[in-house]
């Protein structure tokens, strides 16, 4: 088992390692508009098992509470936690309790949406630390890698919430 | 007297020292007169006005915000971003010097910033995870807590050179020192303890076990207790330095730092976008604000408290009287102010 794994696995089974993390925080930030009122696009979102209605790569959703786990197609699970559901902001606060295959850690993050006309702009804002503990991370656990996953997961969520929303 | 140079020194002795010039001026003809007083009223009224300048550090930017807070004139407003090290969070000013000493985290070093002349002057390597730091005017030290070392780095303030470093808790991350600089106190943050350290022998005389997660922690005003913050408990302990005894106040979701001013203590707390205001007497909490996302450093001028919102890229401005937001400057990318950022004149 290389180290990064090892890592990896004690951060699952001792608590306080699970929560440690590098000094540097990481931030993701991606909008989209929707042409769809924002009360129909809150509406999907703030579904807490729901998002294997609109993101692509998740397959299913089992919730238990506050809790939710993101069944991933291909394989391997996220497990998020709902913090907050603010409606007069139609917004939701929640973090992850275990980052599954994504090279992150203390992830936390806010999707929201507004209205805009007739239509809506839906804001996904993330931050989390880099998956990698300590100081010269492998290039598959740095910072770029953990920017780059999250972006990724962002944007295909937001194009797949539009989608949904528009009817398409 | 130019305002440029009037913000660079302001002072009580400068004060004294305009006022002293007003009245030897009183004995002058009555038309000379009201035009020097007029002209000295002015002049008088320029150290007034200054409030401070903040010293913010934009972890994502690598660089520092320098922020006028002077609250006449246009408002607060950004002065200058100036290049530091790669990924700086930690920063402490220091009053007598005029400058700020800033912690490069991903750079693994330390930066010194000369605030008349608005640039980095110096950057030393520092360690591996270089985070807390505080300043000591006393011993002219630089107290730097080493993250990944688990360390406490002791610098001598004029050249960021090594007087020692002296082995610590682990991930630790605030530091603070006292008014005398006799006491430094640092927040282990996997050990969930407060170590102090005597000054002069660099030795760990006492450990506090505080809450989960300790992270900011900071000296109130008399110097008699330390409050810090517990990131995963979600509360503050409040320590009595005497006594060795322990208040509990439960605040927001991840409390990052805590300041003071107006007989309050005021706490940002991360996840739960606000900041929870606590008297300073009886402990009890005043009222929790809900502010920007993602607030983290949190300092205060006497008058005004000031948070940094990670998320939003700002530095916020809120009296400490009225708690009403008063100003909003914008910063550059990612910023934290983890430590003492606020000079105020």
């Amino acid at each position: 088992m290389s180290l990064s794994r090892l890592i990896a696995v004690a951060a699952l089974l001792l608590p306080g390692i699970a929560f440690a993390h590098g000094p540097t925080r990481q931030k993701a930030v991606e909008s989209v508009e929707v042409a769809a009122p924002a009360n129909a696009v809150w509406a999907l979102l703030k579904e807490w098992g729901g998002m294997a209605k609109w993101h692509p790569a998740v397959e299913s959703v089992t919730v238990n509470g506050t809790e939710r786990i993101l069944n991933l197609k291909g394989g391997g699970r996220i497990v998020e936690e709902l913090e907050v559901i603010d409606e007069a902001n139609m917004s939701l606060r929640y973090r992850m309790k275990d980052p599954g295959p994504l090279p992150v850690n203390n992830y936390s993050a806010q999707i929201s949406v507004a209205a805009i006309g007739a239509g809506a702009m839906v804001n996904w804002k993330g931050a989390f630390y880099r998956a990698f503990l300590n100081n010269d991370p492998p290039p598959e656990q740095n910072d770029e890698a953990a920017v780059k996953a999250i972006t990724g997961i962002y944007r295909s969520g937001l194009e797949g919430l539009k989608k949904v929303s528009e009817g398409r | 007297m130019r305002l440029a140079q009037s913000r660079g020194v302001a002072s009580s002795s400068a004060i004294q020292l305009c006022q002293s010039w007003c009245s030897a001026r009183l004995g002058m003809p009555s038309s000379k007169l009201q035009a020097t007083v007029l002209v000295c009223l002015l002049a008088c009224a320029a150290f007034v006005q200054a409030a401070g300048i903040a010293v913010v550090t934009n972890q994502g930017g690598d660089s520092v915000s320098l922020v006028d807070l002077a609250a006449a004139g246009p408002g607060p407003r950004l002065l200058r971003e100036v290049a530091v090290g790669l990924a700086p969070a930690g920063v402490a000013v220091d009053r007598g010097g005029y400058r700020a000493f800033v912690s490069n985290a991903e750079g693994r070093s330390v930066s010194v910033v000369d605030l008349r002349a608005k640039v980095q002057t110096l950057q030393r390597e520092v360690g591996a995870g270089p985070v807390g730091i505080a300043h000591d005017p006393v011993r002219h030290r630089v107290y730097v807590a080493d993250w990944y070392r688990n360390s406490l780095w002791v610098l001598a303030d004029a050249d960021l050179s090594t007087v020692a470093e002296l082995p610590i808790g682990r991930a630790p991350a605030g530091v603070e020192v006292s008014a005398d600089g006799s006491l430094v106190f640092v927040a282990e943050r996997d050990d969930d303890t407060v170590a102090v350290v005597d000054a002069a022998t660099l030795q760990v005389t006492t450990r506090h076990a505080v809450g989960s997660h300790p992270f900011g922690l900071r000296l109130a005003p008399d110097g008699a207790t330390l409050w810090v913050t517990n990131v995963l408990s979600h509360d503050l302990s409040v320590i009595d330095l005497a006594k060795a005894a322990i208040a509990t106040v439960p605040v927001g979701h991840r409390p990052y730092c805590v300041a003071f001013a107006a007989g309050r203590a005021f706490v940002s707390n991360q996840y739960g976008d606000s900041v929870s205001v606590i008297d300073l007497g009886s402990l009890q909490t005043v009222t929790t604000l809900p502010l920007v996302t993602y607030p983290e450093g949190i300092d205060s001028d006497g008058k005004t408290v000031w948070v940094v919102s990670w998320m939003d890229e700002l530095l916020l401005g809120i009296d400490a009287v009225s708690l009403q937001r008063t100003a909003t400057v914008p910063l550059g990318r990612n910023p934290r102010g983890f430590g003492r950022f606020v000079l105020a004149e």
